[in-house]
């Protein structure tokens, strides 16, 4: 795992992208990233066998939003993230977590080289308000081991919150 | 370090990793897809008492003749198995780690609830702890989640006698809800 230093170095160096870029947001072996303003709300009729024929976009204004809980909210990120040359792990904050605030659903993995504004899945444990642009998350660096194939797949370079866009009772599925 | 998706085949061909059924298209640029295995059971005890027997039973699918598949509901853990048996017998080589795809992800669906570590040594199907935020449906041999590889450093630990038989176990009856 890339310590801030390293993870400062790799933003000078191109090997990391994140865009925009803020000192103030390194940790010790991590980015802190922001939540962006612009949201989605899943809805009940979504499923796993077809992508959403349309998706309602809201904008998260200035006063915030309350997420109730039983509900899944997709964010993303404010930051464009990416490498080519590391593996990433897009966590929450202890700060979000003590608000009971899951910001992935068991999916923090970033594969090798995707960059973009990553899709958060924000669901709440008691209702809790999100402001834009607030500091969410932390996004760590791994060097993997062997040869790199970049990521290509589905949800390259997207900059809203994306919703499933695979049927897993078909192509993705079986 | 995190081994890479063509690095996962090699260690395979090698011997140091199983994966069983193994399908070249499920790898990833940093793990491998794994499917949702035959079976999913549910606790039929309201309150769950780690001190006390927490039976479960099978939660049936629902087969049309060409799909099984079954809701999954808020309020409920499920446990299932990955299709797939995995691990690395070397226990000094690899801790697998299960990491939740982002496509059933987006429809508020855990695959695991805040456990993803597979202890090194292990060798089976993985229990799987679906969570789901509002009711979804899954399919039978879906692709679910993917199995991460991380190189260990230095010499392996004993595993203590009690854990080792557990895992015998697992090994043998596929998943074990957690009784402590």
């Amino acid at each position: 795992m890339l310590t801030g230093e390293q993870i400062r170095e790799g933003v000078a160096r191109q090997t990391i992208e994140i865009e925009p870029f803020d000192e103030k947001q390194l940790g010790p072996c991590y980015y802190r990233y922001r939540l962006s303003d612009t949201f989605a709300i899943v809805r009940p009729e979504w499923s796993l066998s077809e992508p959403p024929k349309e998706i309602a976009y809201h904008r998260l204004e200035a006063q915030g939003q309350v997420l109730e809980p039983g509900k899944v909210y997709l964010f993303n990120t404010w930051e464009r993230i990416g490498s080519a040359t590391y593996t990433m792990s897009l966590n929450g904050l202890a700060s979000t977590a003590r608000l009971g605030l899951f910001v992935h659903i068991a999916a923090d993995l970033g594969h090798t080289g995707a960059a973009h504004k990553w899709t958060l899945e924000l669901t709440a444990v008691q209702p809790v308000r999100v402001y834009p642009a607030m500091l969410i998350g932390q996004v760590a660096f791994f060097r993997p081991s062997g040869k790199i194939v970049k990521y290509q797949g589905l949800y390259s370079n997207h900059s809203k919150p994306m919703p499933n866009l695979k049927n897993f009772n078909g192509d993705h599925g079986r | 370090m995190i081994l890479t998706g063509p690095e996962i085949v090699k260690q395979r061909e090698a011997g140091h990793i199983i994966i069983e059924p193994f399908t070249p298209e499920q790898i990833t640029p940093n793990s491998y897809d794994f499917r949702l295995g035959e079976e999913i059971r549910k606790y039929t005890v309201p309150v769950l008492d780690p001190r006390q027997e927490m039976p479960t039973e099978i939660v049936p699918w629902e087969d049309n003749g060409t799909t099984a598949s079954m809701i999954l509901h808020p309020g409920t853990v499920y446990l299932a198995q990955t299709l797939e048996i995995m691990g690395s017998r070397d226990s000094n080589r690899f801790a697998p780690m299960i990491k939740g795809k982002s496509s059933i992800a987006r429809l508020g669906l855990f695959v695991h609830i805040s456990s993803g570590l597979i202890d090194p040594g292990f060798v089976g199907q993985w229990t799987l702890t679906l969570h789901a935020v509002q009711p979804v449906r899954v399919y039978r041999g879906m692709l679910i989640g993917q199995a991460t590889f991380w190189v260990l450093d230095g010499a392996p630990v004993d595993r203590p006698r009690a854990l080792k038989s557990k895992l015998e176990k697992e090994k043998s009856d596929g998943y074990q809800p957690f009784n402590g």
